[in-house]
């Protein structure tokens, strides 16, 4: 063996390329010697150096890898508006996901100022090396360099609100910063200044107005941006005027990048990727279109500064409205908005900086079902039972009200997640729901001890029954998230065509349940009332909120019933068949399909026996369907228009008579309240479409020319689709 | 060597830290994971080393000559994680162990103990 060379006082190292060449050749072909705790699995993911494919480090035919990293350093007005559009493009493409290596890490421009890590802002500068004469005045270490800083502040801002939030890493967005600390340590006000300072140059150059214009709209963009990632809702301002200012700045930006032009020098690379602290194969350039980059631009900065506008509310039941309309949006907003909206929730510590968990939750609670036990008035004595019972109630009652914390913010946070994610995590939060339930259940059993609560025949003339408030509410928002699975099935495709009717009697099902629970509610809500009429406002708040609930399930079970009923006969008439493949069976499908409820207490599962027959109308006549879903299109529609005319927010409704509603106000929530009522419009459109389908399906079967019916369901996105979450199908003769 | 003493040998140096470079010039250092018949090595949470490029190279001996000061030149590295290493790739391998002192009498580290 050679003589091992001593890198440290402990350690040597010793060359072995001979004895362990030997010593592999003497191993049997297939033969692998390893750890034991290393599996084959993960050599899969191993990359293979040498391999151009996978080894990001290999060098093509030009062997120099610094040389070609030069930067220029001058550069034209008309070259440095190019570069920074082209950063820009690459920057909207990292927020849409695709990570630095394949975006801004091409860029040579950042990878000098980044690399070697800066101690101190002064440091993270083009030209690195030390001189003694100072730097002669450029548009590219004044304007570019300051330009630059300030792009890759922005990106540290919006990864540290993203990182701390939940996402899922690839899907939604990339988070690795390649051993490239984004000048995270520098604090955003010596960034601003920086930018400052570019413009004061700016306005003392003797650029021709056109060139130094477009320049100024470039820094004045990354100032508001950086003030917008910096603290959002501190900014001061008004939230209106803001977004005029930066969407006129943006159009500014739009218009002038026909003034740019591309460097000589090469401004991007790939070759940067042979740098990087990366454990992934090389992958190619990315960068958005101009086009498409301005417009994601446009509505980063509109979603952000609409969502500051949340902080005002004050109902939990408007927030989840919000939460779940502010994200349906299509496209749906930026990762780095659905992140934005997660911080709300923890706000300064506080629900939207203002309520304690615990308070948001009781008034949740309180206003839908008004339970006779409250933790937060404890003075009040429960009837004429013993401390020890009651503050073993209150115990209980504290407890669960931690528990149910977590899962009632997830009620918010799950609508922050991509469209797919959204529909998986409320499957598994049912079934934590359905627990609560239970829990719920035993404290309502130890109040209704302990507040000596009289029962009442329910439903009337039948078995009497006590409120059981807790489990109440809990059970209204499982069933709420029950009818959003079902929905999100409709819009994100996970259903066959031929399973489509099927789902619709169950959504039908679940929003009838929904119904007579809400029913239930509202009586129990009102008998009380009448025994100790102590808040008639408050018991008035929470029949009104009811109501609306009420609208809406009405709607939502006359549109699923029509559907299914239509889906039906055209079922039985061939029409979006069952395909029926070599392996599957009805029994399995149905399983699949059930699997998010199959699992809960309640509402109880339902056999596949029972569905199919309860599901199959077999003993009605087509006519006689076709007849009934007519009426109940028509109900659909009306009952929609009733819902459109209660207007998406609770407290609005309220103030409704009050003309004091300032302009701001109305101006407030304005993309809110556009999709909301734009989802209203759709259902509308939706049972109108089903009117038509029933219509012409009647005719057909009058006519007896049912069989050359065709009927599809347009994809989502078409524009016969009226709305993503009801598959309504498009007939024609 | 015999077969058994060959996968001996290669068992002992399974968990240490190798140095592998390659015919481009860059060096690898990281845990020896997996080998087989043909050498390809496995090594996790490795790091790639690069030799100065020409024109660094150049610029300090430049400075080095013009000033007379000792300047280096550093090898540029960053982390790559697992990687495989194609035995035809090798061409050179060196293990990093921990110094015997004299005075230790333990057995040699060199050598797994046995299970």
């Amino acid at each position: 063996m050679v003589s091992p060379r001593i890198l440290h006082p402990n350690v040597q190292i010793s060359d072995i390329t001979r004895q362990f060449r030997d010593a592999a050749s003497r191993l049997q072909p297939g033969r692998l010697i390893k750890d034991e705790h290393f599996t084959l699995f993960e050599a899969v993911s191993a990359l293979e150096i040498g391999d151009p494919k996978m080894d990001s480090g290999v060098l093509g035919s030009d062997h120099d890898l610094e040389g070609d990293l030069d930067i220029s350093t001058s550069a034209s007005a008309e070259e440095t508006i190019w570069l920074m559009d082209e950063l820009m493009c690459r920057e909207v493409a990292w927020h849409m996901g695709y990570p630095l290596s394949q975006t801004l890490f091409t860029s040579v421009h950042l990878e000098r100022l980044l690399w070697p890590e800066p101690k101190q802002l002064s440091e993270a500068r083009f030209d690195r090396v030390e001189s003694s004469k100072p730097r002669p005045p450029s548009l590219i270490s004044d304007i570019f360099q300051p330009f630059c800083i300030g792009l890759v502040k922005c990106c540290d801002l919006v990864l540290s609100t993203i990182t701390n939030t939940h996402y899922y890493e690839e899907e939604d967005f990339a988070t690795q910063i390649y051993n490239r600390p984004l000048l995270h340590d520098f604090p955003v006000s010596e960034v601003s200044t920086l930018l400052q300072k570019a413009r004061m140059w700016l306005q003392a150059s003797s650029l021709p107005p056109k060139l130094s214009d477009a320049l100024k709209a470039r820094l004045d963009l990354r100032y508001a941006l950086l003030g917008l990632f910096e603290s959002p809702s501190n900014s001061a301002g008004n939230i209106t005027e803001r977004l005029v200012g930066s969407i006129a700045t943006i159009e500014q930006i739009e218009s002038s990048a026909a003034l740019g032009r591309p460097t000589s020098n090469e401004a991007f690379t790939l070759k940067i990727q042979r740098k990087l602290a990366s454990n992934v194969p090389p992958r190619p350039m990315i960068a958005i279109e101009r086009r498409k980059a301005f417009v994601f631009l446009r509505q980063l900065i509109t979603d952000t500064l609409m969502a500051l506008q949340l902080l005002n509310i004050t109902s939990s039941d408007d927030l989840l409205v919000v939460y779940q309309t502010f994200m349906a949006q299509n496209p749906q907003p930026a990762v780095y908005v659905r992140a934005l909206l997660q911080t709300f929730l923890t706000y300064n510590h506080a629900v939207l900086g203002k309520f304690a968990v615990r308070d948001f939750i009781w008034q949740d609670i309180q206003s839908l079902v008004r339970p006779t036990v409250s933790p937060l008035d404890r003075s009040t004595e429960l009837g004429s039972t013993t401390a020890v019972s009651q503050s073993q109630l209150y115990s209980q009652l504290d407890h669960f009200i931690s528990r149910c914390s977590q899962s009632f913010l997830d009620l918010f946070r799950t609508f922050c997640l991509n469209r797919c994610r959204v529909r998986r995590t409320l499957c598994h939060a049912v079934l934590e729901w359905d627990q609560l339930q239970a829990d719920a259940e035993e404290i309502d059993i130890l109040a209704q001890s302990v507040c000596q609560e009289k029962p009442v025949s329910y439903p009337p003339g039948e078995e009497i029954t006590f409120s059981y408030s807790l489990s109440s509410w809990v059970y209204h928002h499982k069933l709420v998230q029950l009818r959003t699975i079902v929905h999100m099935g409709f819009e994100l495709s996970i259903y066959a065509p031929h399973e489509l009717a099927g789902m619709c009697w169950y959504l039908s099902f679940l929003s009838s349940t929904h119904l007579s629970h809400l029913e239930r509610i509202g009586f129990f809500v009102s008998s009380q009332q009448h025994s100790q009429p102590s808040s008639p406002d408050g018991a008035r708040a929470t029949l009104r909120k009811l109501y609306r609930q009420f609208t809406w399930l009405k709607a939502t079970e006359a549109l699923a019933k029509a559907l299914h009923c239509l889906l039906v006969v055209l079922q039985r008439h061939g029409q979006l068949a069952n395909p029926k493949p070599a392996y599957a069976s009805h029994r399995l499908r149905y399983e699949l399909r059930m699997r998010p409820f199959m699992h809960l207490s309640v509402p109880e599962p339902i056999s596949v026996g029972v569905a199919q027959e309860l599901s199959s109308l077999q003993k009605n006549s087509d006519q006689a369907i076709l007849q009934q879903a007519s009426q109940l299109s028509q109900i659909a529609r009306k009952a929609w228009e009733e819902v459109l005319k209660e207007k998406w927010r609770l407290s609005a409704t309220q103030e409704a008579g009050d003309s004091t509603q300032t302009h701001s106000e109305t101006m407030q929530y304005s993309t809110v309240e556009r999709e909301w009522t734009r989802d209203v419009q759709s259902s509308m459109r939706a049972s109108i479409g089903a009117s038509i389908a029933i219509s012409t399906l009647t005719k057909a079967l009058q006519e007896s020319r049912i069989n050359a019916v065709k009927a599809e369901i347009p994809p989502i996105g078409h524009r016969d689709r009226w709305h993503s979450s009801w598959p309504v199908p498009k007939i024609s003769i | 060597m015999e077969q058994a003493e060959a996968t001996q040998f290669l068992e002992s140096l399974l968990g240490k830290t190798l140095h592998v470079t390659i015919p481009d010039g860059r060096l690898f250092t990281g845990t020896f994971q997996c080998t087989d018949c043909d050498s390809n090595v496995i090594l996790s949470n490795s790091f790639e080393y690069r030799m100065p490029s020409k024109a660094v190279e150049k610029a300090a001996i430049d400075e080095v000559t013009s000033t007379g000061q000792p300047r280096k030149a550093d090898m540029t590295s960053r982390f790559v994680g697992l990687i495989v290493i194609p035995g035809k790739q090798i061409t050179k391998m060196e293990v990093e162990e921990k110094r015997d002192w004299p005075a230790s009498s333990g057995p040699s580290l060199s050598i797994r103990p046995k299970q």
